[in-house]
């Protein structure tokens, strides 16, 4: 009974290291730098996708990135919808490979008339079927809205969630280059710095991504049942004995 | 007074007993919580989008939707798809707790009606988790106040989250459908599953209220 119990508990704490694996998983991707800064990084990839990404202290990058230099660049989702670049290196290859995690399994299903999968590099899609009547553009989104990114800015559904933990990750950046007298020590052009960015990384979360339609349920289910598993075992063991 | 060690331990078990105890209901409940509130709300949206229908055939009126752009949380109308056993209420917005209620409307993609690209998101494990099932050709039905507008599936495709330009309008009325990939997965999944679906048969007037079918709301 007690070994039950055990197991139980084992396997309460690998679902949530699995759960907790999944959602740290790194991807690589390569391309040519169209600007940097200290917290920004945006790169034309190779399959022409513009992807934004967040820098922080934790970044490991070249002292200078310059516009137009090819990297390489390894990289996570964030919960808010950004992504955070964890390695940039310049060249086509990552120093240290990305996690084994991070490589994409394409499962093919109902396949109807079979299409074309002319994607390459960052901008990977699997066809799972296509009447031939759309090809998917390799460009991003066009906004129907000229003023777009100024409503997306203030948009309440995800800009306000993306607003938090960014501003956690610049206040602990401009520390440190406070720190390091990388940056002017002027206060008030940090703050400034700092807001200007946060804007424009709000923009980003909506532009540059694809809305995370994950909903916590399943994996809550699984481990209030697990744990009334476990507790119904435990009282039993006890009341046994 | 000195406890026996078996003691302390059976006190130790007796406590962590009631720490799985108070964590699964914690969880269930919450579990149970979100169900009723998305049954509730899906119940009482369907209800409000059906008299606003009838009030706007007995009326005459002409929808104002296309002149303006929706509030965050706002009904827009009801999705089927028979093949997929989806039938649910969606409406403005791609926050959380809407995606908990609803199908939500991705913010400044076009709304029914509109010659762009409607594009649609919903989690996999509850409302879009039927579009697994989902082939070439299928129909899909999106009824608003405005009037009812059918697609069918002309492209099925899995993609990176940052290939946004799913969401690109194409040369003719289209509906994209967004949800998380794989399906069995717990946690954030890494990849977008997308359905690609184009109008047909639009109605000659489509603005105007008769149009609605209202056996389906």
């Amino acid at each position: 009974m007690k070994r039950i119990s055990n197991l139980f508990l084992c396997l309460v704490l690998a679902v949530g290291a699995a759960a907790y694996a999944q959602e740290t998983m790194n991807k690589t991707v390569s391309g040519r730098v169209i600007s940097s800064s200290a917290f920004d990084l945006v790169v034309q990839t190779d399959a022409g996708t513009r992807l934004n990404l967040v820098m922080d202290s934790a970044t490991s990058k070249p002292a200078i990135v310059s516009e137009g230099d090819q990297v390489t660049v390894v990289y996570h989702a964030l919960d808010t919808g950004g992504f955070q670049a964890v390695q940039v290196v310049e060249g086509t290859e990552a120093a240290a490979p990305a996690k084994p995690g991070g490589t994409t399994t394409r499962t093919l299903t109902n396949t109807g008339t079979p299409g074309t999968n002319g994607q390459t590099g960052e901008s990977r899609s699997t066809v799972v079927g296509t009447t031939g009547g759309y090809q998917a553009p390799a460009k991003p989104m066009q906004p129907n809205d000229p003023n777009r990114a100024m409503e997306t800015t203030t948009d309440s559904t995800m800009g306000t969630t993306a607003a938090a933990p960014m501003n956690d990750t610049m206040d602990k950046s401009a520390d440190t280059m406070d720190t390091n007298h990388t940056m002017a020590n002027d206060t008030m052009a940090n703050d400034k710095m700092a807001n200007d960015t946060m804007a424009s990384k709000n923009t980003m979360a909506n532009d540059t991504s694809l809305p995370q339609t994950a909903s916590p349920e399943p994996a809550v289910f699984v481990f209030g049942l697990l744990a009334l598993g476990a507790a119904a075992l435990l009282m039993r063991q006890r009341t046994t004995h | 007074m000195l406890i026996s060690p078996s003691e302390a331990i059976r006190s130790g078990a007796r406590s962590f007993e009631r720490a799985l105890f108070l964590v699964a209901f914690l969880a269930l409940g919450y579990v149970s919580w979100v169900e009723l509130d998305r049954l509730a709300y899906q119940r009482i949206e369907t209800v409000r989008l059906a008299t606003a229908a009838k009030n706007a055939v007995s009326q005459g009126l002409t929808p104002a939707s296309h002149e303006r752009k929706p509030a965050a949380s706002e009904v827009i109308g009801r999705l089927t798809i028979p093949t997929a056993e989806i039938d649910a209420i969606v409406a403005e917005g791609v926050d959380d707790p809407l995606l908990n209620r609803a199908i939500g409307h991705i913010p400044n993609t076009a709304l029914p009606g509109e010659s762009g690209n409607v594009a649609l998101a919903g989690h996999r494990d509850t409302f879009f988790r039927g579009l697994a099932k989902l082939k070439l050709a299928d129909p899909i039905q999106l009824v608003t106040t405005d009037g009812t507008y059918d697609y069918l599936v002309e492209d099925l495709r899995i993609v990176e989250p940052t290939e946004i330009g799913v969401l690109a309008p194409g040369s003719s009325p289209t509906l994209t459908l967004v949800t998380c990939y794989p399906f069995h997965y717990i946690g954030a999944a890494p990849q977008r599953y997308i359905v690609r679906a184009r109008e047909v048969r639009r109605p000659a007037a489509v603005r105007l209220a008769p149009n609605v079918d209202l056996d389906r709301l």
